[in-house]
């Protein structure tokens, strides 16, 4: 190497980070999470770039729900998820993100997969049922749903049960669902597992009832 | 213990020659010598030419130090008919600290340890040894980055101006 940091050559070849090993090199940013790799990992050398940028792998599992990145502003995320998106070269099978991905970004993101299993999604009104049930349709190996504050509606859970054949588990958090909503839910989902956390919008006696009816198995 | 004397030793010997015994429990801790020797049973002397006489002593404490807490274990099973619960916790954790301290080393040796765990195949120094590597680029600036595992930075001026325009927010602060 030339230059260098004074450091002999030959403990060089051995013990240089910036030569590891490809294989050895997509293990250790596959622990560094998405954002890290987006933000410094990829930044660092040739070698370490190359493979942030050109091994699909690496993006198979994107998760984007750190509120830590860019202070309070999460809509930054929606930049280097798109990043992200477009790494996993069509391979792209988790994807969880807080509360910036909205309905382009899903659009985005369905352009660019068809085999997605895993969809995370926190909606502070910047989802439309619309743009859930597109995906929905667009993304038939999904097997886990998670939304959080989403819009909900009789249909859109309807598409949901329908659309998704391998639909194991879906996942509800949300204030406001109602005991009709609920029962809907199960009769669409039949033999799917179904959970919703604290829907605090039904009244007391309501809960209980409705939980364990949503809680379907087998 | 009696029964270690009767066990089978093996050679390992690594690029700069020196060697080293072991039980054949130990060297079966790398996946790659237990290949070798379910493959040809009365092999007893193993050149390893892509590890140093210093990393391949240091896999070799790991190896040694992880059999012993699993036989540990497992003595103590079969003396008390269950493993109780609280003292196997306080041996995991025994484990984890003693790993911790294993971790105590230099980016070039742990460099050296992630080849050599990755050559043989010692998964369990593989993950720790990964998720060091991991732990100490967290939360760094790709400056801080480069500076910590002493990596030059390659990239011509006209590449970092793309990777700046292309994503401008990778450059600001995490924090």
């Amino acid at each position: 190497m030339e230059g260098g940091d004074g450091r002999e050559d030959s403990s060089a070849c051995s013990r240089n980070w910036a030569m590891l090993a490809r294989d050895v090199l997509i293990v250790i940013f596959l622990k560094l999470g998405t954002m890290e790799v987006l933000r410094a990992a990829g930044s660092v050398c040739r070698s370490w770039r190359k493979v942030a940028t050109e091994e699909p792998v690496l993006w198979r599992r994107i998760r984007m729900i750190n509120h830590g990145y860019f202070g309070s502003d999460a809509f930054k995320l929606v930049e280097p998820a798109r990043i992200a998106i477009d790494r996993s070269g069509g391979q792209l099978e988790w994807f969880a993100a807080a509360n910036f991905a909205d309905d382009n970004l899903l659009q985005y993101l369905c352009d660019r997969t068809s085999v997605l299993k895993k969809l995370g999604l926190t909606s502070l009104g910047q989802l439309s049922a619309a743009a859930l049930t597109e995906t929905a349709k667009r993304q038939p190996l999904l097997e886990e749903i998670q939304i959080t504050f989403g819009p909900f509606s009789k249909k859109l859970t309807e598409i949901l049960g329908t659309a998704c054949p391998h639909l194991k588990s879906f996942k509800l958090n949300h204030t406001d669902i109602h005991v009709t909503t609920c029962l809907h839910l199960t009769q669409t989902m039949k033999r799917r597992y179904l959970m919703t956390t604290r829907p605090w919008g039904l009244p007391r006696a309501c809960i209980s009832f409705a939980i364990s009816s949503l809680l379907v198995t087998g | 213990m009696a029964r270690s004397s009767t066990e089978n030793m093996i050679t390992l010997m690594s690029s700069d020659g020196e060697e080293f015994m072991v039980t054949e429990k130990v060297a079966r801790e790398c996946t790659t010598i237990r290949n070798m020797l379910e493959d040809d049973c009365v092999i007893t002397n193993i050149p390893l030419p892509n590890v140093t006489s210093d990393i391949l002593s240091m896999v070799i404490e790991y190896c040694m130090e992880h059999v012993a807490a699993a036989e540990k274990a497992a003595a103590e099973t079969a003396e008390k008919g269950s493993s109780s619960a609280p003292a196997a916790a306080k041996a995991n954790k025994d484990l984890e600290e003693w790993d911790k301290a294993f971790m105590n080393v230099d980016v070039y040796t742990l460099c050296d340890l992630i080849l050599a765990a990755n050559y043989l195949n010692v998964s369990g120094l593989l993950d720790l040894t990964i998720q060091t590597a991991a732990n100490l680029i967290k939360g760094k600036s790709p400056e801080q980055i480069r500076k910590t595992f002493h990596i030059q930075n390659d990239l011509s001026l006209e590449e970092e101006e793309k990777i700046r325009s292309q994503t401008p927010w990778a450059f600001e602060k995490s924090e």
